[in-house]
């Protein structure tokens, strides 16, 4: 388990990660978002023991990580600008790897690099932008760690590529309790991949929630009565946001599907449906009862 | 499982391999530092061999073949500057080159973020950097060592001057190299380690020049040969040292080994400096970059607490720098000086802000320390210059003296001169210590006092501390009034004398078969330029005379110094073995011999017969003198142009050949050869209105006559003026 406690670091005189507080849990992949400048990247250094906080701790399974040899072989980063040597080609890179990581498994290494449809023996210098991500990932996923740390690791990757990823991360965490911790500035590509998600905003993490914590307390509903209402329909709900198009309500409201079906019943609309919610709609309606426009902190 | 894994040797493999640049360099390098040399030689081996053989070349096959192995010897010897240079290159960048991914944040991340700890990085790293050059240069000196050997030049190489070589040139790779590792780790980027490197290995040496400076220009006393300030420029910067430090003593430079001290522990003794300079700066390496934060890459300087001690420093030698720039622009002026020290302060703290925020907007950034800094600079150079550390009244306490020495142009027991501020040659025993004690108290006191009557002398004052310091002053304007019988007392003392006198410290070699040294004996009569009147090729006999010489010259010391020689004895003398090159070389010198040194007097006429002489008209043909005013001379000059000076000087010239004139104007008069040899305090008159006398004299031997033109001196208050008068009178 990762644990960090009151994290804090600060570059000269900029605060980059503000007394952090949070868990992540083996097993679970959390996703760690924020707008450019909110710390991810300080804070996945922090976990990656690259960064040696200035205040409070960074523990992974109790043990500090930070000059810590035997923990830092559990755990590999990738960077957002990931660094080859010059000259190199992805072998070079997965040997000196193997140097490093005790568990480094050369099999999957192969057949990663084959299913990628990545030459082992070209020089890094001529990939592109996406296929140098895509070596980073699977010598990170054949290092065989216990934790990956991802830093906008789908940025500049193909759709079927990130599908693949998202779907070797999912293996890893079935079958051998992989936990990734991936950042990004995008919500959209960590919804179908997180089960735990913080954010991250000018270093201090706003909210850490799992995410069918999230989802199973927050319902939209769409509905049109049949007559004006007198007073409040929703009284008795909590809504968290409320649309009005005429007779037609869209509404964002706290609480199980059968609270809500009830009140419909007692309601009695023409029509009503229960929509899914995307990730940015629950960070967008969790943010604006924390008093944040989310809008504003992620773009 | 894990500890198996990590594989020290793979990685600095890895290390290798990924700077294959840096071998290339460093081979060939090594190649141009050795290799080329050695060729260039032996090409001109070839050359001095095949013109060995033609009869009337200067050398020998043998000898060329001597001087070939000594040259090569040169160029595998810790004294050859083209290896020396190559490996200070090669350590600078191959240091950079190993840490130089702390300049970079992508590389800081991938390296930190693996498994293992700071502490075997560094020491990953810097293994590797040492292993891209110094296997190299072993693997080029092997190869250059069977070539030597196979082409028969290897004849001096011995295993002393290898170990000398190899040792010594690796010390200071090593020294080197953690300067540059140290530099690059102390800094954010590559620019300013290049910066900072520079500024480690010149600016220390540079600040001690400047501070010699400041002391010429404000300290009275200040003795520009200190040896501890040139110890300390060459200690100062480990490049400086490398460069300056020789095998052999014989250069001005820092001597690592002589040539027999390799083998002692006090010639090993020398390397200590590298090798402690290693360590220290190595393990201050190690805990920077251990403690280096990684989020400081790209930043100036990558330790926020070293900054301004950093920039202070620079300041303040910007400071001093500009201060001397403006002084020897405004000639001297002192507003230059206080100008350009105030504005170098100002300029300098502008510059470095500038650097450290890499942001042109940081130009006032601290503007108080700027403040403070400048104020500081002028009361440092103020407190110089007022001398409030009291450098022109410091006498170092005479139980603190180990050794002493005077330098006086004047007061010099002969005209042949010793190196007086050698440590070597310093005087050891307290009654010298003492005298040289007193009188420094006496100079300090008195020096520049311009109210004590009669003539005012200059000389310089060199203690060797028991602490191994050195320190020396000049006493430029000291009455000689009031030194003059301490300085006699110093000089004519047995200790001094023999250990500055060139007669007592002379070494006489054994006479061979063609009579190279030998003792050539002339009189009054016999000046130089004539045959002398007898010469002496017994090795017994010149000793004889030598060691009568030395009880003479001791017992009659003051008189050595105040009277006129009546004998003087020339030895040319083959000198053993130089210790730089082993050779022999022909010294000469002219020992006097005076009127109170009967004993040798009596020696001499018994083993030559030749006995001092008076001048008189049996030994003098002539005497002519020249006698005029100034004034008319230069009018003369301006009518007429320099070609009519013979005419002139022929006009004012009379010529006597009268026997009883020649012997009244020979009276006192003694030859310009005894004059410019005798002892320092005896004085001669003063020619007034532009008087020259010179004598004809006449030296007979055998068959032979010998005739030569020497100018005649009297001593003070002996002139014959009133005979001179009349004689241009009567003309």
């Amino acid at each position: 388990m990762i644990r960090t406690e009151k994290a804090t670091k600060q570059f000269g005189t900029l605060l980059a990660v503000d007394h952090v507080d949070t868990e992540i849990h083996e097993g679970s992949v959390f996703g760690l978002i924020g707008s450019n400048g909110a710390g991810k990247s300080t804070f996945l250094r922090m976990l990656a023991g690259i960064l040696a906080p200035d205040e409070g701790i960074v523990r992974i399974d109790e043990q500090e990580v930070y000059e810590n040899e035997e923990i830092k072989k559990r755990c590999f980063y990738i960077s957002d600008e990931q660094f080859f040597f010059p000259n190199s080609t992805p072998d070079d890179m997965k040997n000196y790897y193997k140097t490093f990581y005790p568990n480094f498994d050369e099999a999957r290494y192969r057949m990663l690099m084959d299913g990628f449809g990545l030459d082992g023996n070209r020089k890094i210098r001529t990939f592109s932008k996406g296929m140098k991500k895509q070596v980073s990932v699977i010598c990170g996923l054949s290092a065989c760690t216990d934790y990956l740390f991802c830093d906008e690791t789908f940025d500049g990757l193909d759709p079927v590529a990130r599908q693949t990823i998202k779907g070797l991360f999912a293996g890893d965490v079935a079958d051998r309790g992989l936990t990734p911790v991936i950042a990004s500035h995008n919500l959209r590509e960590l919804e179908d991949i997180c089960d735990h998600v913080g954010l991250l905003h000018r270093g201090g993490i706003l909210f850490s929630r799992d995410l069918d914590d999230m989802k199973l307390g927050l319902h939209k509903v769409q509905l049109i009565l049949r007559q004006p209402p007198e007073g409040d329909p929703f009284a008795g709900i909590e809504v968290l946001k409320r649309e009005q198009r005429g007779s037609l309500y869209t509404i964002t409201a706290r609480g199980t599907r059968e609270q809500l079906e009830e009140r419909m019943t007692v309601l009695q609309p023409a029509f009503y449906e229960m929509l899914p919610l995307t990730l940015e709609e629950i960070f967008i309606s969790e943010t604006e009862v924390a008093g944040y426009d989310l809008k504003k902190l992620l773009l | 499982m894990t500890s198996k894994n990590f594989s020290f040797k793979s990685l600095v493999r890895h290390n290798m391999t990924s700077r294959m640049w840096a071998i290339a360099l460093s081979v060939l390098g090594c190649l141009a530092g050795l290799l080329l040399p050695i060729f260039a030689i032996q090409q001109n081996y070839r050359v001095q061999l095949e013109l060995a053989a033609e009869p009337d070349y200067v050398f020998t096959a043998a000898d060329v073949l001597k001087n070939t192995q000594n040259n090569i010897a040169q160029v595998i010897s810790f004294d050859s500057p083209f290896i020396k240079l190559v490996l200070i290159v090669l350590a600078t960048l191959c240091g950079v080159a190993m840490f130089r991914y702390l300049h970079d944040r992508r590389q800081v991340d991938f390296y930190h973020a693996l498994p293992i700890s700071r502490g075997k990085l560094f020491a990953v790293n810097y293994i590797s950097g040492v292993l891209l050059v110094l296997p190299f240069y072993l693997i080029v000196l092997v190869i250059g060592l069977i070539f030597v050997s196979a082409m028969g030049l290897g004849g001096q190489i011995t295993g002393a001057l290898l170990a000398q070589s190899i040792l010594g040139n690796i010390a200071y790779f090593l020294l080197n190299y953690t300067v540059a590792v140290l530099c690059t780790v102390l800094t954010g980027n590559t620019i300013i380690t290049v910066l900072l490197g520079i500024w480690a290995q010149l600016g220390i040496p540079v600040l001690m020049v400047m501070v010699q400076c400041y002391q010429a220009m404000f300290y009275e006393t200040f003795s520009s040969a200190v040896p501890l300030m040139q110890t300390l420029v060459l200690y100062g910067s480990p490049m400086c040292n490398y460069l300056a430090t020789m095998q052999h003593s014989h250069t001005m430079s820092v001597p690592l080994f002589t040539s027999t001290a390799m083998d002692t522990a006090g010639g090993m003794a020398i390397l200590l400096y590298p090798v402690v300079l290693t360590i220290v700066l190595g393990v201050l390496s190690y805990f920077l970059f251990v403690r280096r934060k990684s989020e400081n890459t790209g930043m100036a300087v990558s330790f926020r607490r070293v900054k301004a001690p950093i920039k202070w420093f620079m300041c303040i030698f910007s400071g001093f720098a500009f201060s001397l720039i403006f002084t020897a622009i405004f000639t001297g002026s002192s507003g230059g000086m206080w100008f350009g020290l105030v504005f170098g302060v100002v300029l300098c703290h502008m510059v470095v802000e500038i650097i450290y925020d890499f942001d042109f907007k940081a130009l006032l950034h601290h503007w108080k320390q700027m403040i403070v800094l400048a104020i500081l600079a002028v009361v440092v150079v103020a407190g110089i210059k007022n001398d409030v550390f009291g450098y022109d009244s410091y006498i170092p306490d005479v139980d603190d003296i180990a050794s002493a020495s005077i330098e006086s142009p004047y007061y010099n027991i002969d005209w042949n001169y010793n190196y007086q501020d050698d440590i070597k040659n310093q005087l050891t025993d307290a009654e010298s210590i003492e005298k040289i004690h007193q009188l420094a108290e006496l100079s300090v006191a008195n020096n520049g006092d311009l109210e004590v009557e009669g003539s005012s002398h200059t000389y310089t004052i060199y203690y060797t501390l028991k602490n191994g310091n050195r320190v020396s002053r000049r006493y430029s304007e000291v009455p000689q009034k009031v030194i003059e019988n301490q300085m006699v007392d110093l000089v004519t003392s047995e200790q001094y004398l023999k250990q500055y006198s060139t007669l007592q410290t002379l070494q006489i070699t054994e006479t061979n078969e063609e009579g190279v040294t030998r003792l050539e004996v002339r009189n009054s009569a016999a000046p130089e330029g004539t045959l002398p009147q007898a010469t002496l090729i017994s090795r017994n006999e010149i000793q004889e005379v030598i060691d009568q010489l030395r009880a003479d010259q001791i017992a009659n010391a003051e008189a050595h110094l105040k009277e006129f020689p009546v004998m003087q004895l020339t030895i040319e003398n083959e000198w053993a073995e130089r210790p730089e090159d082993n050779r022999g070389a022909l010294y000469s010198a002219d020992l006097m011999v005076y009127a109170a040194d009967t004993d040798t007097l009596t020696l001499i006429k018994r083993l030559t017969g030749v006995e001092p002489v008076e001048l008189t008209h049996e030994n003098v043909n002539s005497v002519e003198i020249t006698q005029y005013d100034e004034q008319e001379y230069y009018d003369y000059m301006n009518q007429y142009g320099e070609y009519g000076q013979d005419r002139f000087i022929e006009a004012h010239t009379i010529t006597v050949t009268d026997p009883a004139t020649i012997d009244a104007l020979l009276e006192s008069a003694i030859t310009g050869t005894m004059s410019s040899r005798s002892g320092f305090l005896a004085q001669t008159a003063s020619y007034e209105n532009s008087l020259a006398i010179s004598a004809m004299i006449e030296n007979h031997q055998g068959n032979e006559t010998w005739a030569t033109k020497e100018s005649l001196f009297y001593p003070e208050g002996k002139m014959p003026t009133e005979l001179i008068n009349q004689l241009f009178n009567a003309q």
